[in-house]
């Protein structure tokens, strides 16, 4: 594996900020009971995109999600991250990577317990430049000021009802103001009401910040909100179309 | 802001201790205990090591080079069948002088590993005192330099370690023997009917009974006289500055200098023998404590991965890398390690005070002095630091090979 590349800045290249090229995942590679959950994916999405990828269970969104994220690797295919091509990257590179072009919503938002809210946003940069810095402190005070919890900053995740939690993930997210966001289902944990504050955050950041994000979603009515909605059934891309939602210029 | 190596791995490490309290305690407690016996009983062993050395050491040479023995020569070709079957009679060995003293004395100077060299002639005789008659071993010195090989004047009961023309030192059993203290006179019978009267100018105690009883200083030259060895001296005494190479550098003395060079190491070879076990026990028990010590922080260290799964995985979206998590783990098996011998040896440090001011005592001095040095406390954390990283290998290495889907889907 080709290791480690420069990653400090994403390449400026005007392409899409996520490309896939006849994407292919299998499991169980070579044995009997070989399974393939994606089938060639061709994909682009454009800075500053609003997508909603929907489909049944295990119609592969998540294998897609993972993918994309750096966080497992195709069996066949290119996929391209704001410029990177992806396939040949070690560990570190990846990591790298991942840590200053993606950013990560999960439906358990998946804080990190012994640290303060605070703390856990800023965690992604802290893992990139290997220290504290005061301007990673101040935008994480400003990300928590904008969804209104930075009286919350030093509250540990325990001490946070789950729509407090997912908002400071959300924050974690985008302290590096990343180019592309993939939140994995990141209302699925929520009540009703919760759900639209958390989906209309990322909708907010989205239109400031310019992020483009992919979010998975079993939600029809927030699917619907979205700029582009993509569905998936067996592995394959078997609609990809726009959102109901007014898209932005 | 100024870059400090591993600040982020250190800093979850950190937290991650901190989070599981109870389970941190717990291991750090462990450690402290391994780390406060492996203190003591080194403490102890080589304070038992030292006085052994001390007592047994303190009243001899090191080394001792003599003039080779006597043997008989056979005057016809060897017949190795009639020879097998021949009974021979071995050559009694006669006082005699190690040839060319003077110079071998001074080339032994030269020697950065000897800390002292005393030429010594030493042979039987007789002290007379009225009716009473003892036999003793009289030993013809240069009190100044004898005193760096067997510190005499430190162990003087009365008098001072001066002996002159007509003055002697005695030890503490033969002066009560013959019944003399400091300024009695003493006649000496040597070889030959060689005699003469001094005066006790001391009286030591060494603290071996055997020669409290029978040592009899003087200087050198009356010494020769009373032997019938002029000129000549039987041994050249030396201490070096460490006492187990005694052995190889007599074997090389040996061999320059055509002389019969004597280590403590061959003449006391018991007390060899007790140290070498007290070594080799002490190493096992180090080991025990040690492998304990190491098991419990890799289990430890286990069950934190498997329970930190989630957020390892959450941490590898975040961007960290495989060898970052593997740090943080490895780092906390150092923590522990480095904290645990920190308590631990304030703790073996205690046991060694309370031993040796509330521990068994015969009589009004310790039993014998016990210390634990800064080496030693340094040795311990060291060690226990280092134990700490090792055995957190296998967890951290378990760590950094999850799979971060796997991690954050199962938990």
């Amino acid at each position: 594996m080709a290791e480690p590349m420069d990653v400090a800045q994403p390449a400026d290249t005007g392409e899409p900020v996520l490309r896939l090229e006849r994407v292919r995942k299998c499991y169980n590679v070579g044995t009997p009971i070989e399974v393939e959950v994606l089938h060639g994916i061709d994909l682009e999405v454009g800075p500053g995109e609003f997508v909603a990828l929907v489909g049944p269970s295990g119609s592969g969104k998540s294998t897609l999600l993972n993918i994309l994220g750096l966080l497992d690797r195709p069996t066949d295919g290119e996929v391209w991250i704001a410029g990177h091509a992806t396939r040949q990257l070690g560990d570190v590179a990846r990591s790298r990577l991942r840590g200053q072009v993606l950013g990560f919503v999960f439906q358990f938002h998946h804080l990190l317990t012994a640290f303060t809210a605070l703390d856990n946003i800023q965690l992604p940069r802290w893992a990139a430049m290997g220290r504290e810095d005061d301007e990673v402190r101040a935008r994480a005070l400003e990300l928590l000021d904008a969804v209104g919890m930075k009286a919350f900053a030093q509250r540990r995740p325990k001490e946070l009802s789950g729509g407090q939690q997912q908002r400071v993930a959300i924050c974690r997210a985008l302290i590096h103001r990343p180019p592309v966001v993939l939140a994995d289902e990141p209302t699925g944990n929520l009540d009703t009401e919760t759900s639209a504050q958390a989906f209309s955050l990322l909708r907010r950041f989205n239109r400031e910040f310019g992020c483009a994000f992919i979010i998975v979603t079993h939600d029809p009515k927030l699917a619907e909100g979205c700029d582009r909605v993509i569905e998936m059934v067996d592995g394959h891309i078997v609609q990809d179309r726009a959102g109901h939602a007014p898209r932005l210029e | 802001m100024m870059r400090v190596p591993l600040w982020y791995e250190t800093r979850l490490a950190i937290e991650f201790l901190r989070e599981g309290r109870s389970q941190s305690l717990l291991i750090i407690l462990g450690v402290a205990l391994g780390v406060a016996v492996i203190v003591f009983v080194l403490a102890l062993i080589s304070g038992l090591q030292d006085n052994l050395v001390e007592r047994t050491l303190g009243t001899q040479a090191h080394i001792k080079l003599r003039a080779p023995d006597e043997v008989v020569r056979e005057l016809r070709p060897i017949d190795t069948l009639a020879v097998a079957s021949q009974r021979r009679n071995e050559r009694a060995q006669r006082l005699r002088s190690v040839q060319n003293w003077q110079a071998i004395a001074e080339a032994l100077e030269d020697y950065p590993q000897i800390t002292a060299v005393s030429p010594v002639v030493t042979g039987p005789a007789f002290a007379r005192r009225g009716e009473a008659f003892k036999s003793v071993a009289i030993l013809g010195v240069d009190p100044a330099r004898y005193a760096q090989i067997v510190p005499v004047p430190e162990r003087m009961v009365s008098g001072v370690f001066r002996p002159t023309a007509t003055e002697i030192v005695i030890g503490v059993v033969l002066a009560d023997e013959l019944g003399v203290g400091v300024g009695d006179r003493v006649r000496l019978e040597g070889t030959d009917a060689r005699a003469g009267t001094f005066q006790v100018a001391g009286v030591f105690r060494l603290g071996v009974r055997d020669l409290d009883e029978r040592f009899v200083f003087l200087p050198i030259r009356p010494a020769q006289t009373l032997l019938d060895l002029p000129g000549g001296i039987t041994n050249i005494d030396l201490t070096i500055d460490d006492i187990f190479a005694a052995e190889g550098l007599a074997r090389e003395l040996d061999l320059r200098y055509g002389v019969t060079a004597e280590s403590w190491m061959e003449t006391s070879e018991q007390l060899l023998n007790a140290l070498r076990s007290q070594s080799e026990s002490t190493t096992v028990i180090q080991s025990f404590v040690g492998i304990s010590v190491a098991f419990g922080i890799a289990s430890v260290l286990a069950v934190s991965v498997v329970q930190r799964r989630r957020e390892i995985g959450i941490l590898r979206a975040m961007g960290s890398t495989s060898n970052q998590v593997m740090a943080v783990f490895l780092i906390q098996g150092g923590l522990v390690g480095l904290i645990g011998s920190a308590f631990g040896s304030s703790a073996g440090l205690g046991m060694v005070h309370l031993f040796t001011t509330l521990g068994p005592r015969p009589t009004e001095e310790a039993l014998f002095d016990i210390t634990a040095g800064a080496g030693l406390v340094l040795g311990a954390t060291l060690l226990a630091t280092l134990t700490g990283i090792v055995s957190a290998h296998f967890p951290a290495r378990r760590a950094a090979l999850l799979d971060p889907v796997a991690a954050i889907r199962d938990g």
